[in-house]
């Protein structure tokens, strides 16, 4: 594996609303190596975009706040950097793209212009050449026509395109590292298949570190090297994509991916749902596993202490005490 | 706030007799039909709905959406029919004109012996009681001032289905039984219901008219992955117990097919194919439900990985202006010189297979 | 853009005419006529005369629709009329006065902007510090202020202090620019005060509000700076619903300077169409609300090409 260039360690970030504290990142450390896709799979409410934008220090405040950890970025912690060092740092090493591209963009300046800040800001560039950086930018991410689409507003794109402006943009400085929060969420089908194959590519070139955070499990499936899952602020289970799919050791991951109706087996293969609704993050007690309440292997164990991320194989991690009954029983079905 | 946590525990109860017996009952209304000799409940023939698109102070007319062009289809008794496409291709629209919600622009549609393009307001508002809707956003159809008693009772009222309180109290507590809420909720109001509640909330309203047949549009596709399934999994048992027929519209070629017996792959106002469900998985002819199986993705990263990936070009076009010919060939990589000026027919390839494309045709 | 103005131009000539028609049936329907008025004078004066003469001299006698139709007529050939009180044309008294609330509405429009649109800004970027608190303390302040009692103060109080009193002389701006200004700056900033309290908050709240927005967002994941965020991305977003204001308040600032030049010592039309409609003047009250109608409907204008200039979303033709 190449060398770690973020590592996220023990990360609180808590969002503080009425009298109740919402945990919506409890403890949560990760790594990303160079150029690696690492997906992180979650419901609504499972603290995944928290987990990410805590990193470029978006959280805002209030209510939200980082409470505690470490954000390394080639061994420099991030939370103790300087607003000026952090606005250096965004946009230019790492960057980012939103789940909504319509509102992502800002309606009253052009595609150009808004591509044109990073380039100025980062790399020094003039706005004539930057103008002309923009053009070759939209030509790189298929956009037909850009020399006429730079000077247009965001309104006169369509969704697709949006998106794809929106990549352009983070990509302008070639990040270290680009975030993206539910990049296709927005899009019609086959036009997501089109923008994570853009994404995807342009990763490999640029071997950039790509942060896919989705709830789309096929997503994750297709395009990640390391998938994370996460619920109720926590990492539940992390792996790559084969351990995690055909190997998942949580009851949550199982369910989950029982709870996706799949196309490629026959109808009659049953759909298996996960009871119950995913917990109001600021009812969690501290000391327990978050998807207690909604565990058919729950036990007072798991109501009075917090599973720890316990190693199943090599890079495949599980939080549960439950691991050997939730494998025996995934054996006895084989 | 402390109540909100033992509900998340006390959500799904076991069903308890007095629902069984209302199934029962339910299921005894139904008329008795052969398997074998399923009774025809809807039938579209040739619907068109256009939109007028005006310009300028005077509202001039200068040209049509065509939401829906020329579209057939039939459903049988307690089956359902899933319709899916992505934006523009006029999916809601068709359930929109099947609930008589637009004055349609052409084509008959028979439900159950009533032609539904002749019927009076007063008389929709009967067959409405047969004939229902539940729609996407359980945010926004759900008004925020009425206890879910009140909700759930809105049909029932109209159509005078009870004679007392105590009877008012006993549909209440069954459809929310039904739809797998606790009875307590029926004092509740809305904001105090996560996203799949509100939906079950609204499936329940829908029950409570005990209808024959729902138009379910986008039901499911606001909710989180593990709602989504809880939803489908209600639909399809309820659909079990009373012997309803739905049309199941959706974006999600996979949760649509897999509560459907029959899917009708939509693009651009009209039907590309029409076919059983299983048959569209392993034998998909219209080059545009090729491509929507392979951008469906599939969460298994062996099985995902080893597909062949057809990845379309471009954008659905504005249905304003439709391409000449067939409506899919700007995007379509077999399309020929005949594809773009002509447009297919519908063409049966045995098997109850229905697909409108030139390739198919000629071969 | 052009054709869309000429659009609107041709547009305010029914506009116009219905006004003519509203206006004219308005004040005929008000009780006690101009007849009534000029009797009650004489009277005072010791003259005694008939009601039919009265009505008579001042055209009054013949139906209305007469007296419509020669007002309308009138207007066609650029006549307004003679004033039923002052031997002079309505046109006349309107060129003359008019210039003067004119400027000094555009005067108080251009300081509340000044004023109220960077402490807007500023409140924004420190939302909830202290000088926060403390400018939106004072806009409440200005908001509830009435303009007559600080418009005496500041009367009073430098005349016992330093002995200094405004001008009250009123000079063109074209005889004396500085004289001029000198006379129009005190009561431009008491209207001023009152309009950019409101306008802060507004300004605040609008630019709060876009702050919130997922561009906005974007914009600091790119690394812009939090000026650049402000001014570039945030300013003109928040400035759409804005301008709506500003258009509605520039009618407000005609009609409700009566007060400061009443105080000030300014020939404007103000109070000369306040006399008018007690005295029912009926050609001078006709002519100035149709001006004024006039200025509003192009104003309105005004701002809606404003919008499209703004925001390129916006569909005007």
């Amino acid at each position: 594996m190449s060398e770690p260039i973020l590592e996220v360690r023990h990360l609180k970030t808590y969002f503080f609303r009425d009298d109740a504290v919402m945990r919506a990142s409890d403890d949560l450390s990760y790594t990303v190596h160079k150029g690696e896709c690492v997906a992180i799979v979650g419901e609504s409410g499972s603290g995944k975009s928290v987990s990410a934008l805590s990193v470029l220090r978006l959280i805002p405040y209030p209510p939200g706040l980082v409470m505690d950890g470490e954000i390394l970025f080639h061994g420099q912690d991030l939370l103790k950097m300087s607003d000026e060092e952090m606005q250096e740092l965004r946009g230019s090493k790492i960057s980012m793209i939103f789940q909504e591209p319509s509102t992502a963009l800002n309606p009253v300046m052009t595609i150009g212009n808004q591509i044109c800040e990073s380039l100025m800001i980062h790399r020094g560039l003039k706005k004539k050449e930057a103008m002309k950086e923009a053009v070759e930018l939209l030509r790189k991410v298929n956009i037909p026509n850009p020399e006429q689409r730079v000077k247009q507003y965001p309104f006169e794109f369509s969704g697709g395109m949006q998106q794809r402006a929106m990549i352009a943009m983070a990509m302008s400085c070639d990040p270290e590292i680009l975030i993206a929060d539910e990049p296709t969420t927005a899009l019609d089908v086959t036009v997501q298949a089109q923008v994570l194959e853009q994404l995807n590519k342009l990763r490999a070139e640029s071997d950039t570190a790509l942060i896919i955070i989705t709830h789309n499990l096929g997503v994750v499936a297709r395009y990640a090297d390391s998938v994370k899952v996460m619920y109720g602020g926590k990492i539940v289970e992390e792996g790559n994509p084969y351990d995690i799919f055909e190997n998942p050791h949580h009851p949550y991951t199982i369910g989950l991916i029982n709870a996706v109706p799949r196309l490629d087996l026959p109808r009659s293969h049953g759909l298996h749902t996960i009871e119950g609704e995913p917990p109001d993050m600021s009812l969690i007690p501290v000391n327990c596993c978050a998807f207690a309440h909604r565990c058919r292997y729950a036990t007072a164990e798991c109501r009075e202490n917090r599973p720890p991320l316990e190693k199943v194989n090599e890079g495949h991690y599980c939080a549960c005490f439950h691991m050997d009954e939730t494998q025996a029983e995934r054996e006895a079905l084989v | 706030m402390i109540d909100k946590k033992t509900d998340a525990y006390s959500l799904e109860i076991g069903v308890s007799d007095e629902v069984k017996e209302l199934i029962d009952e339910r299921i005894e209304q139904q008329p008795k039909v052969e398997k074998s000799a399923r009774r025809e409940i809807l039938r579209v023939d040739n619907l068109k709905m256009y939109f007028p698109v005006t310009k300028g102070l005077f509202k001039r007319t200068v040209g049509y959406v065509k939401a829906v062009d020329d579209v057939s289809f039939r459903i049988n008794q307690g089956e359902t029919l899933g319709i899916v496409g992505e934006s523009g291709s006029g999916k809601s629209t068709i359930g929109n004109c099947v609930m008589r919600n637009y004055k349609i622009t052409g084509g008959h549609m028979m439900f159950d012996g009533l032609e539904l393009e002749s019927q009076t307001p007063k008389q929709m508002r009967s067959v409405h009681k047969k004939l229902t809707m539940v729609t996407q956003d359980p945010y926004a159809s759900l008004d925020p001032r009425k206890t879910v008693s009140d909700i759930i009772l809105e049909g029932p009222t109209i159509h005078k289905m009870y004679s007392s309180k105590g009877e008012a109290r006993d549909i209440v507590g069954q459809m929310l039984e039904l739809v797998g809420l606790n009875p307590k909720f029926a004092e509740r109001f809305p904001h105090e219901f996560s996203g799949g509640q509100r939906q079950r909330i609204s499936i329940a309203r829908a029950l409570a008219l005990e209808p024959s047949f729902i138009v379910c549009d986008e039901i499911v596709s606001a909710l989180d992955v593990s709602i989504q399934a809880q939803i489908v999994s209600l639909m399809m048992k309820v659909q079990q117990e009373l012997g309803l027929t739905y049309i199941f519209i959706g974006h999600d070629l996979s949760v649509v097919r897999h509560i459907s017996n029959q899917v009708a792959v939509m693009y651009l106002g009209k039907i590309m194919e029409l076919t059983d469900s299983d048959e569209l998985y392993n034998r998909p002819m219209h080059p545009y439900t090729q491509a929507l199986i392979s951008a469906a993705p599939i969460p298994n990263p062996t099985a995902d990985r080893a597909r062949e990936r057809i990845l379309l070009d471009g954008e659905v076009p504005s249905p304003i202006n439709p391409p000449k010919g067939c409506n899919f060939c700007t995007r379509c990589r077999f399309a020929d010189e005949r594809c773009r000026q002509e447009e297919p027919e519908m063409i049966d390839v045995g098997n109850h297979h229905l697909v409108a494309c030139h390739r198919v045709a000629g071969n | 853009m052009a054709k869309y103005t000429v659009k609107r131009l041709l547009l305010l000539i029914p506009t116009l005419l219905l006004v003519c028609v509203i206006v004219f049936a308005l004040l005929r329907m008000v009780p006690g006529s101009a007849v009534d008025q000029i009797m009650y004078k004489y009277s005072t004066a010791g003259i005694t005369v008939t009601k039919e003469e009265v009505a008579a001299r001042l055209g009054m006698d013949k139906p209305w629709f007469e007296q419509f139709g020669i007002w309308v007529n009138g207007l066609l050939h650029g006549n307004m009329g003679t004033s039923l009180f002052q031997a002079e044309s309505v046109g006349a008294i309107i060129k003359r006065q008019l210039p003067v609330t004119l400027e000094l509405g555009v005067l108080t429009l251009i300081l509340t902007n000044l004023i109220s649109i960077p402490l807007g800004l500023y409140c924004a970027a420190r939302q909830d510090a202290i000088s926060d608190q403390t400018i939106r303390v004072i806009s409440v302040i200005l908001m509830s202020v009435p303009v007559f009692w600080i418009g005496t103060l500041v009367l009073i109080y430098p005349a016992k202090w330093w002995n200094y009193a405004p001008a009250t002389m009123y000079t063109p701006f074209l005889r004396d620019p500085i004289a001029n200004l000198k006379m129009f700056i005190v009561p431009s900033i008491l209207g001023a005060m009152t309009q950019a309290g409101a306008q802060i908050r507004m300004v605040r709240t609008m630019t709060l509000e876009v702050m919130r927005q997922d561009y906005i967002r974007t914009a600091w994941s790119k690394g812009v700076k939090e000026k650049r965020i402000l001014f570039r991305h945030a300013f003109r977003n928040a400035l759409i619903p804005v301008i709506t204001i500003i258009g509605g308040s520039i009618a407000g600032l005609v009609g409700g300077s009566v007060i400061l030049e009443n105080m000030f010592n300014l020939p404007g039309i103000g109070q000369q169409m306040v006399n008018a409609l007690s005295n029912r003047d009926y050609p001078l009250v006709q002519g100035c609300v149709l001006v004024f109608s006039i200025f509003v409907m192009v104003v309105n204008l005004i701002v809606d090409l404003t919008y499209k200039v703004i925001d390129p979303r916006v569909e005007i033709d």
